[in-house]
């Protein structure tokens, strides 16, 4: 999220889209509440009717799949009846720039495309450079920690500042090539996409591009209804450019708020858990990036924040390798693994598992074999394990994977070992949340049984691993025998305190290697590239310091040497909401509640809730002000507001001289953007398992996926498998079911597998509900209890009828007290361009009563 | 003296067995029907006379089922008793039969048939309340069985209003039946006792029935 | 102590049911273990319907429109009446109400009758053969005693569920109505306020009454009958014995003369004559 849960009490417009968030996300709708007491109107775009839609101000059933041309129709009508947020448009995006005439976009596809490769050249979607600045690395220049010693060689960058037409009329500036661009999303055109009713259609229009009037606040808040597609992320660009044309980002009660399906999956992506991630969003180094000079060189941006990672890179580094760390060993970049180039993502791992090349798998709390995508496949690649380690609170099907329904128990080999994990009520360790709070959560109990803490599981296997090698060698021995692995207890018990701390980042005692005064560092800002300092996650720095407190307070400075985190700031609970700005009023950001990265920032590019000259666009809800002189802030600022000189003379950085969006290139947001895959606009792709052609162009699907074997030879088509199928979940289960089928009350509020199906499609099947029914398509076949309701309609989209059913993915065979059929044996495993992300939320079925 | 054998060991024997029952019935079914006597009495104690309540409610609806089987003959005696035709020497007991009551038995009462017409117009009232107490007693056993909710409401009251009619039409039929009303004193004997009514208060109560069996003698009739 | 309620806004509900599974942990009320125990309820609503083991559910019902559904929640569970026909219909004195106005049945004074069950217009209590006991909401007396709000509602996490000084609840109740009539909801009504002497929960009815299954001006008619029936009976009782009472004492000095049947005249003929 760009803000919090709490915030979402300030919007005027809550769109809710792929997302369920009543259901999913129960705390979400107390906010959401909050905001329509104040007379805030609730929308809900969903092919389904969902709990959520029964608190909507307005329901918009679509077709699954078609959210972009939603997204596109609405940026066209905010064009059309200019009603984009000018001011916010012209200070805080890059609509002026004018891009290169090497950009072209024909039918579906952009210029630069390789149709082998299935990937384009992104080169051709740059800005014209109106000039070219180098780093100034001189000793009072910006970038002189270049040159400081210790900091590893590279060649500076050079900043290219582009050229810009502040009147948005040059035909080649990104207002107008975007207004050109989705033009072609008229309302008829959308509606014919989505099987939304035109008149619908315009009123959600209407309602939401409302929000572009200055000091409207629009939230949108979505889930994987948006990112689970082939162009997930392309939907997701999608709702940020139209954030942006409204003026919803940087404000309170407006953003992009990813509700994150799991509790802590934000700390989990924030640790660099995907396969292209280092922790702190830092891109995992391939083969593109033999040395670290390249690394950085390649890496690291020319301007804005992002200008600073190589810091955050070689403190990360110190950090793991410790005292080992050298800035002649390169800072053990070396000891990293450097990708191949090809993807290895969920998908792609168990395809490899599939051809033999992967021999074990360890599974911390996942259980591919029910949430997986074609999951009856990565069940059957899982039998060509040699061994499998499953830690998790309960025998899950992936544990018992070789009993499952179909298998060939007898030829199955894997040796299976099943460790009992401790729950969240019996382990300490934080949490973030998906506004990006951390905080701090105590161990209540004492796990059952051999149950432990994850982070001792994984400490004593460390541990071994370590002997081992060091006893008998192997390949690299020097990647694990050398990690910095001082988070032991005098028992030689982790603790989970010093890891904390080493995430948190502090600056290296010569003399021992660890935390100087054993505190950690307040901010990223004081982390260096030449390795006197050490930081797990830079993002996170801050957190596990001394106790919150008011940033005008001269106390600020003092930091609490202690490792109780119930004197840190993510262990930190006050809940006051009394805004810092005399005279403006409280608007739910409880900045002394837990700690948000980065900095305890609440709201995120906090600078554009103000115009050019630093006057809020809404004095109800002020975040950061200009008062003529210096920066007024309720909010922790996302943007350099001050400098503070060596000897403490502070100088507050002018409106006119701070950055937007500092994290980017252009230090402003990307309406146009070169970052993705599929191009610099988003475009509308129909899902790989469609019922319909594309009506915006001849190109079918999105041009830069690739699809694995696996799921080439089980796309369907919909002359055989005509029904739209789409998952879900319930707000009585969780995810594969793993906790929540092993408990009877939870089992009782929701007991069986069932599919949603509409009056009319079971009227034509002959279906009536309680029926059970199996559901088919080229991936495999389950069965489900029929529910027969009004809440799921067919549409009509491009001239036809088409039928969308609905089921939940929670159930599995491996409970003695809820079991069913696994949606997921029939999703495919193909993923998005950039993340490859599964696309889980649209696919082709056929469905028939069971015969008895 | 000549004594009439009016009731037979069967007949007494059911009676016998309706009077356990339905005394029982009184008191455990007065326990539920008073708050305040079983929140006196406790838990254990109202447990049991549900039990009881129960046990004699199976008896108290079984009897006179099982006897209809066994002894049809008596059973169609009942019936006969009860639908005869009304002569002028009934409608007279009947005018007559509350002032009787009321003022110490002193009017002279027409002769009766075996059944008296009074008595056969307490008989049936008491028999289809008998019937409409024991009906909603086994819906309460059941409520479940039946639906429960409103229906099973009226049920309770209809048990219970139908216990109230019956206690009062039992008072009256305990107080004449069992003599105590002093001109049907010895009365007693008759379903209490060997079943037989001496010639003299068989003429009083039932003359016309008493001249016809004492005409007709045989074993029904002896002499002590 | 001040009369308390719950208060329930169906308009806020997103019928999570985090109330339903709250009250069966907070009151250690066991449900099935095993799969084949377990039935599809064809409905979102599950379990179907309130038992001894559930006290409190979330009832569904939909209602069709062209573009989705009106989904109306409804949470299912005691009223807390003040005219409480459960109460009244104990025999044995078993329920009783609190001092805040909260309506509980003693399970060590239940006897198992289910006049209870019989009596209550909204179904509520329920009966368990094996304890052959009658169980239902007692609206967590252990913690609100203890300053605490009752488990479903301090687990809510929309604020559908309230809980304070009733007359705090009916205010915020007629407020909310006041709201939603002028956001659309014409039919919102409060329900509770005047019901059965005043319910101890409160219901904001988005879109009234009868789409929510709730019923309209219920009536405990028949089990007040039903009640005075024991002084009516008392009364009755009295008159008889009253009435033949004073027909003994009418005929305390009744006699009559022994008479036999003459066989062969058919006349009466005197044996005794009694004194007179």
């Amino acid at each position: 999220m760009t803000n919090h849960w709490t915030d979402l009490q300030n919007s005027d417009v809550v769109m809710i889209n792929g997302s369920n968030a009543a259901e999913n996300h129960p705390i979400s709708m107390k906010w959401v509440q909050a905001a329509k007491e104040k007379g805030a109107k609730l929308m809900v775009i969903d092919p389904r009717f969902s709990r959520s839609a029964a608190l909507a101000d307005l329901y918009v059933p679509i077709r699954s799949g078609t959210d972009m041309a939603f997204y596109g129709g609405l940026y066209n009508y905010i064009f059309e009846n200019e009603l984009w947020h000018d001011d916010y448009v012209k200070a805080h995006t890059n609509a002026s720039f004018i891009v290169k005439d090497t950009y072209s976009f024909d039918d579906g596809l952009f210029s630069g495309y390789n149709a082998e490769k299935k990937s384009y050249d992104a080169t051709q979607w740059g800005y014209v450079v109106a000039e070219e600045v180098p780093w100034d690395t001189s000793p009072t220049g910006a970038y002189s920690w270049v040159t400081k010693p210790g900091t590893p060689a590279f060649t500076p960058l050079v900043n290219k500042k582009a050229k810009k037409d502040p009147t948005l009329q040059d035909p080649m500036c990104v207002f107008q090539l975007m207004k050109t661009h989705y033009s072609r999303y008229t309302p008829e055109m959308v509606s014919k996409v989505t099987g939304i009713d035109q008149d619908l259609l315009l009123e959600a229009y209407k309602m939401y591009a409302a929000t572009g009037e200055p000091g409207k606040a629009g939230v949108v808040m979505y889930a994987m209804g948006q990112t689970q597609h082939s162009y997930g992320s392309q939907n997701c660009r999608a709702m940020s450019v139209m954030q942006l044309l409204l003026g919803n980002i940087g404000i309170a009660g407006g953003g992009v708020d990813a509700l994150r399906g799991e509790s802590n999956v934000q700390g989990s992506t924030d640790m660099g858990l995907l396969f292209g991630n280092l922790p702190g969003y830092l891109n995992a180094p391939t083969k593109a990036h033999p040395t670290l000079a390249s690394y950085i060189e390649k890496e690291t941006q020319y301007a804005g924040w992002w200008t600073n990672r190589p810091k955050y890179l070689i403190s990360m580094l110190k950090e793991w390798y410790g005292a080992y760390a050298t800035l002649e060993n390169n800072y053990a970049y070396d000891m990293m693994p450097k990708n191949d180039g090809t993807p290895h993502s969920h998908i792609h791992m168990f395809e490899a598992m599939e051809q033999g090349k992967i021999e074990g798998l360890m599974l911390w709390g996942q259980n591919p074999a029910v949430g997986g995508p074609n999951c009856s496949q990565e069940r059957r690649a899982m039998a060509n394990l040699k061994w499998m380690v499953a830690v998790d609170l309960w025998e899950t099907e992936t544990a018992i994977f070789w009993k499952a329904p179909g298998a060939d128990t007898a030829a199955i080999d894997t040796e299976v070992f099943m460790l009992p994990a401790a729950c969240h009520y019996e382990k300490q360790g934080e949490v973030a949340n998906s506004g990006r709070w951390i905080q701090w959560r105590y161990k209540a109990v004492e796990p059952p049984g051999e149950a432990k803490d994850d982070a001792e599981i994984i400490s004593e296997i460390y541990l071994k691993l370590k002997e081992m090698y060091e006893a008998e060698g192997g390949a690299n021995p020097e990647q694990l025998t050398k990690l910095n692995w001082d988070y032991l207890d005098d028992a030689g018990h982790i603790d989970i305190t010093k890891i904390a701390l080493g995430i948190n980042g502090y600056v290296i005692d010569p003399a021992t290697g660890g935390p100087k005064g054993g505190v950690g560092l307040a901010s990223f800002a004081n982390l260096q590239a030449d390795g006197t300092t050490a930081c797990g996650v830079w993002i996170y720095t801050g957190y596990f310091t001394g106790n919150y407190i008011d940033p005008d307070d001269p106390e600020k400075k003092k930091t609490i040497a202690s490792m109780d985190p119930t004197k840190m700031k993510a262990g930190s609970r006050n809940n006051a909401d009394e805004p810092l700005i005399e005279g403006t009023k409280p608007l739910g950001l409880y900045l002394g509640w837990s700690w948000a990265w980065p900095l305890n920032r609440r709201i995120i590019y906090n600078r554009c809730s103000c115009d050019a000259k630093g006057n809020p666009y809404n004095e109800d809800k002020v975040l950061v002000k200009w008062d003529g002189t210096k920066w007024l802030r309720n909010d922790v600022p996302d943007f350099g507001f001050q400098a503070v000189a060596a000897d403490g003379t502070v100088t507050p950085t002018p409106p006119e001289k701070t950055l937007s969006f500092m994290m980017t290139n252009e230090t402003v947001a990307k309406l146009f953007g070169s970052g993705m895959k599929e191009g610099p606009f988003p475009e509308h792709y129909e899902p790989f398992e469609s019922p319909l052609d594309n009506q915006l162009s001849s190109q079918q699907n999105n041009p830069a996926v690739t699809v694995v074997e696996s799921a080439a030879k089980t796309l369907g088509t919909p002359d055989k498998f005509p029904i739209v199928m789409t998952t879900f979940r319930l707000t009585e289960h969780w995810q594969t079911g793993g906790l929540t089928r092993n408990l009877p009350w939870l089992v009782e509020t929701m007991p069986k597998m069932f599919v949603e199906i509409s009056k009319d499609l079971a009227e034509e099947k002959g279906i009536v509900s309680g029926d059970n029914v199996v559901i088919e398509n080229n991936r495999g076949a389950i069965t489900a209890y029929a529910m027969v309701t009004g809440r799921i309609k067919p549409l009509t989209a491009g001239g036809q009828t088409v039928h969308q059913i609905a089921a939940p993915w929670h159930w599995g065979y491996g409970s003695t007290c809820s079991v069913g059929g696994m949606a997921n044996d029939l999703t495919p495993n193909i993923g998005d361009a950039n993340t490859h992300i599964p696309e889980y939320k649209t696919f082709l079925v056929d469905i028939r009563k069971q015969e008895v | 003296m000549r004594y009439i054998q009016r009731q037979s060991t069967y007949a007494r024997s059911l009676h016998w067995i309706h009077t356990v029952a339905c005394l029982s019935l009184y008191v455990t079914g007065l326990i539920l029907f008073i708050p305040s006597v079983a929140a006196a009495v406790g838990v254990s104690t109202v447990q049991g006379a549900r039990i009881i309540h129960r046990v004699m409610a199976a008896i108290f609806i079984i009897a006179p089922v099982v006897s209809i089987f066994i002894q049809p003959k008596g059973f169609v005696h009942v019936l006969k008793g009860w639908f005869f035709k009304w002569d002028d020497k009934d409608k007279e007991f009947m005018k007559k039969f509350v002032p009787y009551l009321l003022l110490g038995g002193k009017q002279h009462m027409p002769d009766q048939k075996y059944m008296k017409s009074g008595q056969a117009l307490a008989d049936i009232p008491v028999v289809l309340l008998s019937i409409a107490i024991a009906l909603t007693g086994i819906v309460l056993v059941w409520p479940d069985f039946f639906g429960g909710g409103a229906f099973v409401r009226w049920m309770l009251f209809a048990h219970d209003a139908v216990m109230v009619l019956l206690g009062i039409m039992m008072i009256a039929h305990i107080y004449i039946g069992a003599g105590i009303f002093q001109p049907y004193r010895g009365s007693g004997r008759i379903m209490f006792g060997d079943g037989k009514v001496s010639e003299a208060d068989a003429l009083y109560h039932w003359g016309t029935w008493a001249r016809e069996v004492l005409a007709e003698g045989g074993d029904n009739v002896t002499t002590e | 102590m001040a009369e308390t309620a719950i208060m329930y806004d169906s308009s806020k509900c997103t019928a999570c049911k985090g109330c339903q599974v709250a009250c069966k942990q907070w009151n250690q009320l066991s449900s099935p273990l095993t799969s084949d125990e377990y039935t599809y309820t064809k409905s979102f609503q599950a379990p179907l319907d309130l038992s001894p083991k559930t006290w409190l559910i979330i009832n569904f019902s939909e209602e069709d429109k062209a573009v989705g559904i009106d989904w109306n929640f409804m949470r299912n569970s005691c009223f807390h009446c003040t005219e409480a026909a459960c109460e009244k219909a104990c025999p044995v004195g078993a329920i009783t109400h609190a001092e805040n106005g909260a309506v509980s049945i003693n399970q060590e004074k239940c006897i198992g009758c289910r006049y209870c069950v019989a009596s209550c217009p909204f179904g509520v209590p329920r009966w368990d053969e094996a304890t052959n006991t009658t169980f239902k909401c007692w609206q967590c007396q252990d913690r609100t005693t203890a300053d605490r709000k009752p488990a479903c509602v301090s687990t809510c996490p929309t604020g559908a569920l309230q809980f304070g000084d009733r007359a705090d609840m009916l205010a915020a109740a007629r407020d909310r109505v006041a709201e939603l009539k002028e956001a659309g909801f014409t039919k919102a009504e409060v329900y509770g306020e005047n019901e059965l002497g005043g319910l101890h929960t409160i219901v904001v009815a988005q879109r009234g009454l009868e789409a929510h299954g709730l019923i309209r001006d219920p009536k405990i008619g028949l089990t007040d009958f039903w009640q005075l029936l024991k002084p009516l009976g008392g009364i009755a009782a009295a008159g008889v014995v009253g009435a033949l009472g004073f027909s003994y004492f009418m005929a305390r000095d009744y006699s009559r003369d022994t008479m036999v049947l003459d066989d062969a005249t058919g006349q009466l003929v005197k044996v005794t004559e009694v004194k007179k």
